[in-house]
């Protein structure tokens, strides 16, 4: 997950370039229709007519050069998305975790977090292909916790997901973890029975690997219920929406704002290229 | 039903969850948002000479025309989640709509969720039904009409 400074600025050089190319274009075109005759009077008409000349000898390489570099811009400012619009999905996610979770005075909200993973075919992941697809995170709620760095895998058979991310993203549905009428999910710490680390792992879809290595960094408890939407934008799959915390259950009720969340980033999101 | 008819708020909560087993374990999917009409009509297209029955989802996708027998359908590109039903009527045989045609959608539904390969269509297919009955069988003030 990126920081916003390395967000905005990344946006903000494209858009300059993705400018600067469209005004170039259109200043070659221009001199094309300019009359660069050297009969000149003064030595700043003599400077023009050179300018001049010299423009109209790099047109047309000038042009479709200056053209791709436009648009090649334009399109991973696109990939990258506005500042603006990550700011908004971030607020949206602030909004989910507080109407959610708001009913537990007390307890510290980084224990109750909602992230938005965005699905990328291809990464740079050490457990498997590079192809394999992948859940990628883009965005989580609140200050702390932001640098999340766990990846899942994403494969579209629903069953072997990775991770409860991977569940969602292959069951295309609205699921809760645990389920109403199941037993919750044990609780774990870094210094947990291995037993019961292995019953963790079958509960929430995780691998035991992973689950050790970040237990190794993790000092508090480890997310123990779930829940989470698919987000689609204009009907391709974008990604997953998953909010999870370390108490026992997340309420079926949580589920209206989920929907409402996951509508209002699939209309946000609509300026964003997977 | 030739305007648009707009399911209510809290429609996906009225549509029933699907139970899973994923690997050993149990879970209880529910519809998603995207695969949740938020509207139905129906109506004889004149050009057509059919009977289509319409859900409206959020956002917009392309949709491709799957043809069966005297039964075509109109599923979205990307997402495989229903759009449309169009019904020969001519074919099928149907001289009053309202009670066969429904009768006809109802069984190509019920047949389509039983062959649904993924849990999303079957919870779409799910809630494109519920939607149908909420249209036509349940209280007017229940839902709200609109073009």
């Amino acid at each position: 997950m990126r920081n916003e400074w390395l967000r905005s600025w990344p946006y903000k050089a494209l858009t300059l370039i993705h400018r600067a190319a469209t005004v170039i274009v259109l200043l070659l075109a221009a001199s094309l229709k300019a009359d660069a005759s050297t009969d000149m009077k003064t030595g700043f008409e003599l400077v023009q007519a050179t300018v001049l000349g010299w423009a109209q000898s790099q047109a047309a390489t000038g042009i479709f050069a200056f053209t791709l570099l436009g648009g090649a811009a334009h399109l991973a400012r696109r990939m990258v998305g506005s500042p603006g619009t990550w700011k908004a999905v971030h607020s949206i996610l602030d909004y989910v975790q507080d109407q959610i979770f708001s009913l537990e005075p007390g307890t510290p909200l980084h224990q109750h977090r909602v992230t938005l993973f965005q699905y990328k075919k291809l990464a740079l992941v050490r457990r498997r292909w590079p192809w394999s697809g992948w859940l990628i995170p883009k965005e989580r709620s609140g200050h702390t916790t932001r640098r999340t760095k766990t990846v899942f895998c994403a494969p579209d058979s629903p069953q072997q997901p990775d991770g409860f991310a991977g569940l969602v993203w292959s069951t295309r549905g609205v699921v809760f973890l645990p389920g109403k009428d199941v037993a919750p999910v044990p609780q774990i710490q870094q210094h947990s029975a291995e037993g019961l680390q292995h019953e963790y792992c079958r509960s929430t879809f995780s691998d035991f690997r992973w689950l050790q290595r970040r237990l190794q960094h993790a000092s508090g408890d480890q997310p123990r219920a779930f829940c989470g939407v698919p987000i689609e934008v204009e009907g391709a799959r974008w990604g997953v929406l998953v909010v999870d915390s370390t108490g026992e259950r997340i309420e079926e009720s949580a589920r209206s704002q989920l929907e409402f969340s996951a509508k209002a980033l699939s209309t946000i999101l609509e300026g964003v290229l997977v | 039903m030739k305007t648009w008819v707009h399911v209510p708020e809290d429609f996906a909560t009225r549509v029933p969850p699907s139970s899973e087993s994923i690997g050993g374990v149990q879970v209880t999917v529910f519809v998603s948002p995207f695969d949740s009409p938020t509207a139905v009509r129906g109506s004889f297209n004149q050009q057509l000479e059919r009977f289509v029955v319409e859900f409206k989802y959020h956002g917009n996708e392309k949709t491709e025309l799957e043809a069966h027998d005297r039964i075509a359908l109109r599923l979205g590109k990307k997402s495989r989640r229903l759009y449309a039903i169009e019904l020969d009527t001519q074919a099928l045989g149907v001289s009053e709509i309202t009670v066969q045609v429904v009768k006809a959608v109802t069984s190509k539904l019920e047949e389509m969720r039983n062959n649904a390969p993924d849990v999303h269509q079957r919870l779409n297919l799910r809630a494109v039904s519920k939607a149908l009955e909420l249209a036509q069988l349940g209280p007017r003030d229940d839902v709200d009409s609109g073009s």
